[in-house]
């Protein structure tokens, strides 16, 4: 088990390293002159060498490339030139607000995506099956941003249940803040829960055909014990670790969820950056998000592997 | 038999066992012994088809990416207008008129209405259509290059090159694609060429570790030891010997890889580092129609009705390869 996490924490320090030194590398490369697109228009030369002095674009390649590495560590990730103000900063206001509604999200997804699955291998072929696979299908496909504009559509345009937009204003009282979660928490867990709901189903009629359950049901357990006690167990250990990769696509769809919502979070700082092109922003919080989705999964692994003797006895190959 | 030579990798499907032949499976099974036997070499590929015509949603997929391309490629003969042209910058028509051109819904001049600068809707589909499957082919290409020459360099080879590659291709684990995709669009700017390039850039670590595992499964087998005491070369055994056995979970993965650039397309547009209007894509189409959704609700629906039914269509198509290739996966995601 020790040599397990010890190897799992040996890679994470390697993707870390690397993940540093190709955001450096891409904050370096830069092509055209980023002085000139900074700039307002018909700015002088002067204001240019000022704009170059101050993000260093007058230093040669590798100091360039050395001063925001060594920032890294320290979270010291330049000022952004969109908010005029330390990327971390920026990042520190909307972290709050984006785990907020990830964590609401992970809460449909894993319920949500459990129960659908379940639900569809326990009844095969059934009505609620051939529900939740075209549903799930269908998600799949969609553009979360157009998911998050129809559930505007629908429940804020046309039936006025919910607040179009926005977070709570401050001192909304816990319930009604609430209801500014439902629609992007939903729109933001929708492919997920969409892929967790077909992963659940297919493990759990991958393990219902094991003889381990055949054998319980020869001991005579009810139905529902052998599906709940025996099957529900084992089928969930694959879905474990896929909602740990799957934290992946959350963040990249926290981004396109937050600017449907004109939620204030990251997502919806990053796009404005994105917008001016302020790539010292841009790139600052994705090194942020970058590294706690690496740390997620390691948590993850680490928690899967207690789980499952097969992970910690195999030597720690990572399941794809 | 042919059942343990075609295997997907083992990796796919974790702890998967072999599977126990009943009913309808073992008929397959004999009847594809039957048709190996009279279509010798051949047979792999005519009993791919053999069993993905016979399923429906696969071939509905593969009707929906037929018409998706003769409409890309026939996209000016099939427009009925220019798909640029927009009544609002043009100086002979009257103020009156230019507001009545606007948000018309669907009519027989206009067959999907026209949109909020007057412009044809179904002329800037046909048009948009071909963004999508450039984007879908050019990128999954991209990815199959990088992706397929590492994986096989690692996976055959082994050692320290192994070491570097598969790491590497950790690191680009570790960017979820859309952030990954911010980075290299705000990096190399907007367009159409840089979005080939982010998306088919980002996707060839994974390529890499499917072709990776996928090879050092197939590379044990006695006939590639066979082929080395017979003096081939790396070269040959790898693209004679070792591809055409490793290559099957590559061509689902890549077909489904279609569909997801299609649907990338779609929201780097959203986020304005796609193609640039006034061109039409769908991605940029449907980010545009988005903020009429309170007054012109219809409009959204055309260009999203477009992606979901393309990247849909790719992935029933892939879902049934898969199938087909390899029937004892199916059934998994």
């Amino acid at each position: 088990m020790l040599i397990f996490i010890l190897r799992r924490l040996y890679q994470t320090v390697i993707v870390v390293i690397g993940v540093v030194l190709l955001l450096s590398f891409m904050m370096t490369i830069i092509p055209g002159d980023v002085a000139q697109m900074r700039a307002p228009k018909g700015a002088t030369e002067e204001m240019l060498q000022n704009i170059r002095e101050k993000f260093h674009l007058d230093k040669p390649f590798f100091s360039r490339f050395w001063i925001y590495l060594k920032g890294l560590p320290t979270f010291d990730l330049g000022d952004s030139f969109t908010y005029k103000r330390p990327v971390m900063d920026i990042i520190r206001e909307g972290l709050p607000w984006s785990i907020k509604l990830a964590i609401v999200a992970e809460i449909i997804i894993i319920i949500l995506g459990i129960l659908a699955g379940v639900i569809s291998s326990v009844s095969r072929y059934s009505f609620w099956d051939v529900l939740v696979t075209i549903t799930t299908t269908i998600l799949v496909a969609m553009p979360i941003y157009w998911i998050g504009r129809l559930l505007q559509l629908f429940f804020s345009q046309w039936l006025s249940w919910l607040p179009a937009a926005g977070a709570p204003p401050p001192g909304t009282a816990f319930f009604t803040g609430l209801k500014y979660y439902i629609m992007p928490a939903v729109a933001l867990a929708a492919i997920s829960t969409a892929y967790v709901a077909r992963m659940q189903r297919s493990s759990m009629l991958e393990v219902m055909r094991q003889d381990y359950i055949q054998t319980a049901r020869a001991k005579g357990l009810s139905n529902r014990r052998v599906t709940y006690k025996h099957g529900l167990k084992n089928g969930l250990i694959p879905v474990v670790t896929y909602i740990g990769i799957d934290f992946g696509v959350l963040i990249g769809a926290a981004v396109l969820t937050e600017i449907i919502f004109n939620w204030p979070g990251i997502g919806h700082k990053v796009y404005n950056a994105v917008l001016q092109r302020d790539h010292t922003m841009v790139i600052g919080t994705v090194f942020v998000l970058v590294l706690i989705f690496v740390f997620i999964n390691l948590l993850v692994d680490i928690s899967y592997a207690f789980l499952d003797p097969r992970i910690r006895l195999g030597g720690g190959q990572e399941v794809t | 038999m042919r059942l343990p030579d075609h295997g997907g990798p083992e990796d796919l499907m974790p702890g998967k066992e072999q599977p126990d032949l009943l009913g309808p499976e073992i008929e397959e099974f004999e009847l594809e012994l039957e048709k190996e036997q009279i279509h010798g070499r051949t047979a792999l590929w005519s009993d791919v088809w053999y069993r993905l015509r016979h399923n429906k949603l696969a071939i509905v997929g593969i009707v929906i990416i037929i018409v998706l391309f003769l409409v890309a490629i026939f996209a000016p003969l099939l427009a009925t207008h220019d798909p640029l042209y927009s009544p609002l910058y043009d100086s002979t028509v009257s103020s009156a008129e230019k507001a009545g051109a606007v948000k018309q819904t669907p009519n027989s001049e206009h067959w999907l209405g026209t949109d909020q600068l007057g412009r044809d809707i179904y002329s800037r589909l046909v048009h948009g259509s071909r963004v999508s499957v450039e984007v879908g082919i050019v990128a999954v290409l991209i990815s199959l290059l990088i992706g397929l020459l590492f994986g096989a360099l690692a996976g055959y080879f082994g050692g320290w090159g192994d070491s570097v590659i598969m790491r590497s291709a950790d690191i680009f684990f570790a960017f979820p694609t859309v952030l990954g995709a911010i980075v290299i669009m705000t990096v190399l700017g907007p367009g159409l060429i840089n979005v080939f390039i982010a998306i088919g850039v980002l996707g060839w670590a994974t390529i890499a570790r499917i072709f990776r595992s996928s090879i050092l499964s197939v590379k044990e087998n006695e006939y590639v030891e066979a082929a080395r005491a017979m003096g081939a070369s790396h070269a040959r055994i790898i693209w004679k010997h070792i591809m055409p056995n490793s290559i099957q979970p590559i061509i689902v993965y890549a077909t489904m890889g279609v569909g997801g650039a299609i649907l990338a397309e779609a929201w780097l547009a959203f986020l304005g580092l796609g193609q640039q209007l006034p061109a039409p894509s769908w991605g940029n189409m449907l980010s545009e129609y988005l903020v009429y959704y309170t007054t012109d609700p219809w409009m959204m629906f055309i260009p999203g009705t477009a992606i979901v039914l393309s990247v849909l269509a790719f992935i029933l198509l892939g879902d049934g390869l898969r199938d087909a290739l390899d029937p004892r996966l199916k059934g998994s995601v």
